[in-house]
């Protein structure tokens, strides 16, 4: 062995010669003693040798013949040497290491002896560990999709840790890798953990006291300094997971290896957490990622226990999913509302003025008739009509639509009765097609007293005149024409063949345009016959320029005129029941007008201060 | 009460009461009531032109009139049937022909109808109401009459301006009328605002009479059986 040994040293000394003058002159004096002895006494031999070669030239072939089988004698020995290598071997190795072209072949050989023996280590231990992280891995994702979860991939993941985040990393210490192992932990990762992860001794009982008393400070401590800056950053967004996990904690876990596996899969979620957070807060969905907003994203993890969100994310998405859902719906809901408001409202009213207006026909009070001064416009057509002969023709227009007919016929009820009075010829038309047997009914209803009934046998109604304007101006200009054949000669209406040979024409209008017409087609061709109008309580504020202008010779409109009218004509034909249920309803409505204005200013008012209030 | 009475009694009740159920919202009753109504009217309307206007001036000329009577009575008829082509839209251009004479003699009608009979006649009265003839003789102070000559004035004047839109552009772009015509338009407003005022009075008195009515013959009719 010493043989072997020296004639190694020899070889490495023979080269290191060489170097080591010039390269490494201070080396020499590191070397132990006993290698700087052999180190000495080879030289003393190569010199030796060196000059026994030079003055014995025929013996080389024989020495260097004994040399090589000293080479092959010395071969066996080396694995032994690799077994106990004393320190300066050590050194003279690794300093050969870091030397490359300093060592010899024979410290090649045992150099890659060695890393080739080490290799077959590591490759045999990493490949064990690359199938148990590869399991999984694989486990993992075949349970991330059967619960609905999207894996992600490794550039979205890096992609998605804010930078908040990543400097924490990198300032606690935490490599990327390990963080994103403690990010990408599978779920029931426990199960699968190996025997010195999951390993219960003492240093695990031990481990979990401190988890106990510490909560949360068995996790790594770069993961505690996240979850702090986390809910600093994120006290909305308080994650459940995280309850959930520090609830965990708590408990009393049977063993580490669940306790770690609870670790990775809290960090796990508080890590899914702090993205969706993150996306939360400068999203403008409101707390939604991206790939929240994807259509059935919501569905497929609301439903799963797996996910766990904030409970201010969970409002949100329980907002956001009601929105969606009732997509169209709130404007019915809004309308039906305001439609049950309205019909209330509508139904309030109703009754209201129902109650008013049958109030006075229930009540057996001597109701008096109504008592005042005949305006002057009425006035001037009852002088008038006081002035007619009798037989006098009169044509009265009924201009006016059936559902104004109730107060028309009001209206007009004294004056027929006054003309029948009279005794005059009435003659009726109309440019209405209704007003025919308006005009008819206003006979029945007027003339029920068997005093006229020789009136009422002689009023002649024309019926429809048609036309319109046209046809009014037509009436106008020649009466007669304006008709079939035969229906002016069986009317016996032989003396009168224009509209000035009428001794009155009473236009009973309910529209303003009806009555222009009139006005306006027929009025310029009337010379010495006067118009009297007869309007509704609606437009005779209309007809009051025209009564201004003379183009009227009087006017009588609305129920109260009319009352008037009958009063002054001494009759109470209409029903002081009507008046009263008349002045009701006004008094009723008036009443309701002034509680809906007060109403709405205080309703204006109280949003207005809702408004400065919101300000 | 004979039976036609009460028959009519009793629709006249129902229709009545179907119309008030409007108060509840739209409902079939209500539909049905209006459907009656249009459908009636309708029918009335076409039986009543027929019987009034075609038959005894058109098919009657054209059947027993004299020769020159049913010439004339051809144009009628003619121009009828391009009305009526108007339904075939090849033919629509046959039936403008005279739904241009129609509506040019109602423009002209029209047109001539509201100047002589409403502008000239009106603005002849605003004005004679200063005539001293007017505003001294007759009843009442004639210091009311000059203010009420006065009133009418004001109120036919800004009244027309409320209406007046003509704008003046302006270096800066901005289109507003000029600051006095606005002024006036204001008052103007007030003035409409009291004429609509009225008139919405007057519709108010117009249903509450028919409400009235209805309310009275219901009672009348109910009446007849207790004897109210």
């Amino acid at each position: 062995m010493r043989l072997g040994l020296a004639s190694a040293l020899n070889a490495l000394n023979a080269e290191d010669d060489n170097v080591s003058g010039s390269l490494f002159p201070e080396a020499e004096k590191d070397l132990p003693d006993l290698l700087r002895d052999l180190h000495e006494e080879n030289s003393n031999d190569a010199r030796t040798r060196e000059s026994s070669s030079v003055s014995q030239s025929g013996g080389a072939d024989e020495g260097s013949g004994q040399n090589d089988n000293a080479a092959k004698d010395e071969q066996p020995a080396e694995p032994e040497a690799g077994k106990d290598i004393p320190e300066w071997l050590k050194k003279v190795r690794q300093r050969v290491g870091d030397e490359g072209d300093a060592y010899g072949d024979l410290v090649k050989k045992v150099s890659a002896r060695d890393s080739s023996l080490e290799e077959d280590v590591d490759k045999e231990l990493r490949r064990q560990f690359d199938d148990w992280i590869g399991r999984l891995r694989s486990d993992a994702q075949q349970e991330a999709a059967r619960d609905g979860f999207e894996p992600l991939d490794e550039e979205g993941l890096q992609g998605e840790v804010p930078a908040w985040l990543r400097y924490l990393r990198e300032s606690k210490g935490v490599s990327p890798n390990l963080a994103e192992g403690m990010d990408r932990s599978a779920p029931n990762a426990g199960e699968k953990l190996p025997d010195w992860l999951g390993d219960t001794g003492e240093e695990s009982q031990a481990a979990t006291g401190k988890l106990k008393a510490e909560g949360t400070s068995g996790e790594n401590e770069a993961t505690q300094q996240i979850r702090l800056r986390g809910s600093e950053e994120l006290q909305e967004h308080q994650p459940l997971a995280e309850q959930e996990y520090k609830t965990d904690l708590v408990t009393e876990p049977e063993d580490l290896g669940a306790q770690a596996a609870d670790i990775s899969l809290g960090l796990d979620d508080v890590t899914r957490q702090m993205q969706v957070s993150h996306a939360s807060l400068g999203g403008a969905t409101s707390g939604l990622s991206s790939q929240a907003v994807e259509e059935g994203f919501w569905e497929e993890r609301t439903e799963h226990p797996m996910l766990r969100v904030a409970r201010s994310q969970r409002s949100r998405a329980e907002l956001l999913k009601a929105l969606v859902a009732a997509e169209g719906k709130p404007a019915e809901k809004q309308a039906a509302q305001r439609r049950r408001k309205t019909w209330l409202f509508r139904l309030l009213l109703a009754l209201l003025l129902l109650t008013a207006v049958i109030f006075p026909f229930l009540s057996t009070s001597n109701q008096t008739p109504q008592t005042g001064t005949l305006p002057v416009e009425a006035q001037a057509l009852m002088d008038s009509i006081n002035a007619l002969e009798s037989g006098s023709p009169v044509l009265i227009v009924t201009d006016y639509q059936a559902g104004f007919s109730a107060e028309m016929e009001q209206v007009a009820d004294p004056l027929i009765r006054h003309l029948a009075q009279k005794q005059v010829q009435m003659v009726l038309l109309s440019t209405y097609p209704e007003g025919v047997w308006l005009a008819e009914r206003l006979l029945d209803v007027s003339l029920t007293d068997d005093s006229f009934s020789q009136v009422r046998e002689q009023a002649v109604n024309l019926g429809f005149l048609p036309g319109g304007r046209i046809g009014l101006l037509s009436y106008a200009v020649d009466a007669q024409a304006s008709f079939a054949e035969g229906v002016w000669e069986s009317s016996n209406l032989g003396n009168i063949n224009h509209i000035n040979d009428f001794s009155m024409v009473l236009i009973l209008a309910d529209t303003l345009d009806s009555a222009r017409s009139w006005l306006e087609q027929a009025g310029p061709s009337l010379i010495d016959t006067p118009m009297f109008m007869v309007s509704s309580t609606q437009e005779a504020a209309m007809m009051l320029p025209y009564l201004d202008s003379g183009q009227l010779a009087g006017m009588l409109s609305g129920v109260q005129d009319a009352g008037l009218y009958e009063t002054a004509l001494g009759d109470t034909v209409m029903t002081s029941t009507i008046w009263s249920a008349y002045q009701a309803g006004l008094l009723a409505m008036a009443t309701l007008i002034l509680v809906g204005f007060v109403i709405g200013l205080e309703s204006n008012a109280r949003t207005k201060q809702e408004e400065e209030q919101k300000k | 009460m004979s039976m036609v009475d009460l028959i009519i009694g009793i629709i006249s009740f129902a229709l009545t009461v179907m119309v008030f159920s409007y108060i509840i919202g739209d409902n079939f009753f209500f539909r049905l009531a209006v459907y009656l109504l249009v459908g009636v009217s309708a029918g009335y309307v076409a039986a009543l032109l027929l019987t009034s206007v075609i038959i005894p001036k058109l098919i009657q000329p054209l059947l027993n009139g004299a020769m020159e009577t049913r010439l004339l009575a051809l144009i009628p008829l003619v121009l009828s049937a391009m009305l009526l082509a108007m339904l075939v839209p090849r033919f629509v251009r046959i039936g403008s022909i005279p739904m241009a004479y129609l509506v040019g003699i109602v423009a002209a009608l029209t047109i001539s109808g509201v100047t002589m009979g409403t502008i000239i006649p009106q603005m002849t009265a605003t004005v004679n109401r200063f005539d001293p003839a007017v505003l001294l003789d007759g009843e009442g102070q004639p210091w009311l009459k000059i203010v009420d000559a006065v009133l009418v004035l004001i109120g036919t004047i800004t009244s027309l301006l409320y209406f007046y839109f003509g704008t003046r552009k302006k270096p800066k772009g901005e289109n507003k009328k000029p600051q006095l015509i606005e002024g006036l338009g204001k008052i103007g407003q007030v003035f409409i605002g009291i004429t609509l005022g009225a008139l919405f009075a007057g519709i108010y008195s117009a249903s509450l009479m028919a409400l009235i009515s209805r309310v009275a013959e219901i009672w009348a009719f109910f009446g007849s059986f207790f004897r109210l």
